[in-house]
């Protein structure tokens, strides 16, 4: 309670920004309790079960074929000694430059009926629109988040543990499943759940592939069927599914917390391969990853460009840079110092209704963009004629924005400032230095790689993004990502390789940039 | 903080409002319509009356959203779909004014035009069958209802049931013969699905030519783009099937047709301007443009389908009211889920 009391304008700014911030799953409770309310027979009607089925269908598989893609390599990277470490560790990031929509694309017309391999052998005759291959090749984009945060636990359990279960006569194989995964589980989980909200929003490929996910439900019952209250009631309903997954974390992050207790990591054990067949067996398996999630789409995407290189205007390509970079630059920045306010906020008075204002910010991540536009524009209805100007502005693009991908920078800023010690600040205090400048000379400075981060992570996801901007968007504003996608749906991949390439390059600059400075300053490794 | 507090207030001002509203030589079309096409005729129209055109794309449902919500002082003039449908639902919602129809529609195909006057066509197209040359013999095939005999088990192709080209010509087959009729042609459709329903039209056609499947609907340009397409392997699939249009025997209704259409809004402030494009979208130059680059049909009866269009011959076209197309999207979407249509 003195806590609160002490810091009480704290806590209402937190607040007030948190219900400024997720207003749009306000509307969407609000509007779902109405329709309970009135309508019951709704949910009996429904065909929920399908839709729930293929979504969690869905999730499995995306999250197999990333673990698969993601912990062996991470294991491989962390562990052994192998020449080029930090090369790979940049290699195996670089999938998360390409967009979801372009992976599925890419490799459905590389794989499709017509596609090179089909057509040069004859063999060979499959169908590539299928719930499996689908969940593969999102996997190849999505991977790379469960790489990092698996990465990084990998890091932190360290040697002391890998040592002793050697002495305990442990095989490599059961220190693997008996000690390193249990360990790492919580770290792991992080990524993964990552992955199940991108899956959960993803709208294009998954229609493409004509598989029933909640948002294509969301759609189909927004507007073909022209109901309202269904689609909300299934908004509704994937948050709960997040909301589920996001408890789920914390429950394995506390169990974590008492663990991480325990550990004190000395050294990096570097283990060494035992046959050079199995060095090379290694190798290949990690580069596996980056080859088919990095090289096979950018390879396809540029010789696209060659083929084409006279038909494209240059000037549209450097006005949709721009367009592009304005956004995402004020967006991001705008991300990261709210981000960073509260969470530095919870630092100082943490109670439990800051952590659930918290919480409900990161569930924004997984609401689908054209739900968050649509909300938003009911939402203007509903608070009269006086705010519809906003519609069509940046402004409420880049509100739009924030509340989506808040959680984007939660992630990193929260594990950076958890590392912060308290007795900084209270150091600090007997130096009599006051809370601002503690906020200066300590806590920006301490935390400036993960804002930094924080700031490149949120802008690639601003750059990739897509149905937020389709609808909020002001009169002739186009991304990179708004035409590779209208090139791209009219089959015209041709025509979008050369945005979806500078997409690509640009958020890989930035990824190399951002995943080198890190490694520099160790970050996979500090203690 | 107060130094961000400060930086983020400038940042807010470097914002600047892009609502370009009641400028004279501007007109603000909202537009489902992404192809380079239109892009180039707003770039012609622009050149020959000095009127810039500023546009919005995104699906139809979303831009009808985004009107109801600007209200009586939103920026748009001019809303253009794909889908006859869509406008009568724009016209349903108090969204459109009525167009003149003497100013506007003196060499428009006259089985296309609004009854109600609400909306202006711009192009047609129909959702015709496509057979591969050597598996099928055209005798084989007559009229929609006839893709329900079993003959055509495990070889008929069809995309999803989100898809808003099924969901008219379900809404045609509603209108036409009734709830009951549709729902059981749809659950026979559904037993020769020679795949669930996946990928765009032009999937279907190659996997016709990939030997999944020997006969798809979809929708009649996408076979002129296969045809004409850069892509080599694209061309070999375009010329592997033939197109079919339905029901022209002489009793029956006609081919399936939809329209592009663009409706005039209530709270346009451009317009003079708006009104103007829209007899330049309906020009024979822009008309000519429209069917020699995406292989949709004129609307204007003065100019000739393509070449390719032309080869396929004249066919009878239905003569259903379109703003029927929107009337029954919800039933035909309720039969969908029945029948199990992915």
């Amino acid at each position: 309670m003195a806590i609160i009391k002490k810091n009480f304008n704290l806590i209402l700014s937190v607040l007030i920004i948190g219900i400024v911030i997720t207003m749009p799953i306000f509307f969407i409770l609000k509007e779902s309790i109405n329709v309970a309310y009135k309508d019951f027979s709704l949910f009996a009607s429904f065909k929920l079960f399908d839709y729930f089925k293929q979504t969690i269908i869905l999730i499995i598989l995306t999250s197999i074929f990333s673990l698969i893609f993601a912990v062996f390599p991470a294991y491989i990277i962390s562990f052994y000694k192998l020449r080029f470490k930090r090369l790979f560790d940049i290699l195996l990031i670089l999938p998360l430059a390409i967009p979801c929509y372009i992976m599925a694309f890419t490799y459905s017309d590389l794989l499709g009926f017509n596609g090179l391999i089909q057509s040069t052998f004859n063999q060979i005759n499959f169908d590539v629109l299928t719930i499996g291959w689908l969940s593969f090749f999102l996997a190849l984009a999505l991977y790379p988040y469960v790489y990092t945060t698996t990465r990084i636990s990998f890091s932190l359990v360290g040697s002391t543990y890998m040592d002793l279960s050697k002495s305990l006569g442990l095989t490599r194989f059961s220190t693997f499943t008996k000690v390193l995964l249990p360990l790492s589980l919580s770290g792991i989980f992080s990524g993964v759940i990552l992955i199940v909200m991108e899956v959960l929003n993803e709208y294009g490929a998954v229609n493409y592939f004509g598989i029933n996910t909640f948002s294509v439900g969301i759609f189909k019952y927004w507007f073909s069927l022209d109901n309202k209250s269904y689609a909300i009631v299934l908004s509704f309903l994937l948050l709960l599914l997040v909301l589920f997954f996001v408890y789920l974390s914390s429950l394995l992050k506390k169990s974590d917390d008492k663990l991480k207790y325990h550990i004190k990591s000395g050294k990096d054990s570097i283990l060494t391969f035992q046959s050079k067949l199995s060095k090379n067996f290694s190798l290949t398996i990690i580069s596996i990853p980056f080859f088919l999630g990095f090289v096979i789409p950018l390879v396809f995407v540029f010789s696209n460009v060659i083929d084409n290189f006279f038909k494209y205007d240059f000037n549209h390509l450097i006005e949709l840079v721009k367009n592009s970079l304005y956004v995402g630059f004020i967006a991001s920045f705008l991300i990261v110092v709210i981000a960073f306010y509260i969470l530095n906020v919870k630092r100082v008075a943490s109670n439990k209704l800051i952590n659930s204002i918290i919480r409900v910010l990161t569930t924004g991540y997984a609401i689908p963009g054209a739900v968050v536009g649509l909300s938003l524009m009911l939402l203007l209805r509903l608070m009269g004629d006086n705010y519809t100007f906003l519609l069509g502005t940046i402004f409420l693009l880049i509100y739009a924005y924030i509340f989506r991908f808040m959680s984007v920078a939660i992630f990193p800023i929260e594990t950076s400032l958890k590392r912060q010690p308290k007795t900084f600040d209270d150091q600090a205090k007997s130096l009599k230095l006051n809370s601002m400048k503690l906020f200066y000379k300590i806590t920006i400075p301490l935390n400036k790689y993960a804002l930094f981060s924080a700031f490149i992570l949120v802008f690639i996801d601003i750059l990739k993004e897509l149905p937020v901007t389709l609808i909020l968007r002001p009169f002739n504003f186009e991304t990179l990502a708004t035409q590779t996608y209208e090139y791209a749906t009219e089959e015209m991949l041709a025509y979008s390789s050369l945005y979806s390439l500078t997409l690509i390059i640009c958020c890989s600059f930035m990824l190399i940039y951002v995943s080198s400075v890190l490694n520099k300053k160790n970050v996979f490794t500090s203690r | 903080m107060k130094r961000i507090l400060i930086l983020s207030l400038i940042i807010a001002a470097f914002l600047s409002c892009t609502n370009s509203k009641k400028d004279s030589d501007v007109v603000n079309v909202y537009t489902k319509r992404h192809y380079q096409v239109d892009k180039d005729l707003f770039e012609s129209f622009e050149k020959d009356f000095g009127i810039k055109v500023n546009v919005v794309k995104a699906s139809a449902d979303e831009l009808i959203e985004r009107i109801k919500t600007e209200g009586e002082n939103g920026p748009a003039d001019l809303i253009i779909t794909v889908d006859a449908g869509k406008l009568y639902k724009a016209a349903n919602e108090g969204l459109l004014q009525n167009i003149d129809a003497n100013e506007f529609c003196s060499n428009i195909n006259p089985k296309l035009i609004d009854v109600n006057n609400f909306w202006l066509p711009i192009t047609y197209r129909s959702r015709v069958v496509v057979y591969h040359k050597e598996r099928v013999a055209p005798s084989d095939l007559s009229t929609y209802d006839d893709l329900t005999n079993s003959k055509w088990k495990n070889r008929l192709l069809v995309r999803t049931s989100t898809n808003s080209y099924n969901q008219a010509l379900m809404s045609s087959i509603v209108a036409h013969k009734g709830e009951e009729y549709a729902l059981d042609w749809s659950n026979r459709i559904v037993e020769n699905f020679a795949r669930e329903p996946k990928g765009n039209d032009r999937d279907q056609v190659r996997a016709i030519s990939a030997n999944v499947g020997d006969i798809a609907i979809v929708n009649s340009y996408y076979i002129g783009l296969l045809m004409s397409s850069e892509d080599s392997l694209d061309r070999m699939v375009g010329e592997s099937v033939n197109v079919f249009f339905p029901n022209q025997g002489v009793d029956q209704t006609g081919a399936h047709v939809n329209i592009s259409g663009i409706g005039l809004l209530k709270t346009a402030p451009n317009l003079n301007n708006a009104k103007k494009l829209m007899k330049y979208l309906t020009s024979e130059y822009a008309q000519n443009y429209y069917t020699n680059n995406s292989f949709e049909y004129p609307v204007n009866t003065n100019v000739e389908p393509s070449t390719i269009l032309s080869e396929w011959g004249e066919f009878k076209i239905d003569n259903l009211d379109l703003n029927k197309l929107g009337v029954f999207r919800k039933k035909a979407v309720q039969i969908f889920e029945k029948s199990n249509w992915q």
